[in-house]
């Protein structure tokens, strides 16, 4: 199955990416990809991140779908 | 009888918000006759000091779709608490230098308690859960990423 990684504000900047698409060959939960996630810089481990599954927050464990979308979203600072 | 939801709408506007922007949203509102009290409040861009080194601009950007729903909640529970006759938002995507307006909130009811205390809402509303960031750009060209607190 195939899903979306989208990348915001510091998190873009860090990884130097907006976006990717990745193919996973088994079963993976959100928590297992934002492991997987962290580990791709030490710089991302100080920041607070939320993330969105389909443009929805996403407090909990939860397996992925294929064509799921994944927002990796820094700490909010508009107004 | 079957309730229609209001679609969501674009809030954001590219660059800083202008006052001609601002005035005419208040002109549109002259055929509306049964409102009372307008409630505005601007956001504006502050030249804060950090580490002996000015901000002078918000390069600010969004995950949109997100954010454009999260107005639109935020719309819908505003309009489920307060009795308003009309509520704008209105959000800066790009670059606002310091001095210009990135935010422009705009309530409009009967009597004016309704309107004021809904802005005071709604502001807290935005700066909590829209997914907006924001680079603080510094005179020298650094820049570091604004925290809501």
């Amino acid at each position: 199955m195939k899903i979306t990684l989208k990348y915001y504000g510091e998190i873009s900047e860090i990884l130097d990416k907006k976006e990717e698409t990745i193919s996973l060959s088994t079963i993976v939960s959100l928590y297992d990809l934002k492991k997987q996630f962290l580990a791709k810089s030490v710089k991302l481990n100080s920041i607070a991140i939320n993330i969105a599954v389909n443009n929805e927050l996403i407090d909990q464990d939860v397996y992925l779908k294929n064509k799921d979308v994944i927002s990796f979203l820094p700490p909010f600072a508009g107004g | 009888m079957e309730i229609k939801k209001n679609k969501v709408k674009n809030c954001f506007i590219i660059g800083p918000i202008s006052s001609n922007f601002i005035g005419n949203s208040i002109a549109k509102h002259q055929t509306k006759k049964n409102i009372g009290a307008h409630q505005i409040f601007l956001g504006q861009v502050r030249a804060d000091q950090i580490n002996n080194k000015e901000v002078i601009a918000i390069d600010y950007s969004a995950q949109e779709e997100m954010a454009n729903k999260v107005f639109h909640d935020i719309r819908e529970k505003t309009f489920e608490k307060f009795d308003l006759t009309c509520m704008h938002i209105h959000h800066s995507i790009g670059v606002v230098n310091a001095g210009e307006i990135c935010l422009f909130v705009f309530a409009s009811s009967k009597h004016r308690k309704n309107a004021q205390a809904a802005i005071e809402y709604l502001i807290e509303e935005i700066k909590s859960k829209a997914p907006i960031f924001g680079k603080e750009i510094f005179e020298d060209k650094t820049h570091q990423w604004k925290i809501n607190t």
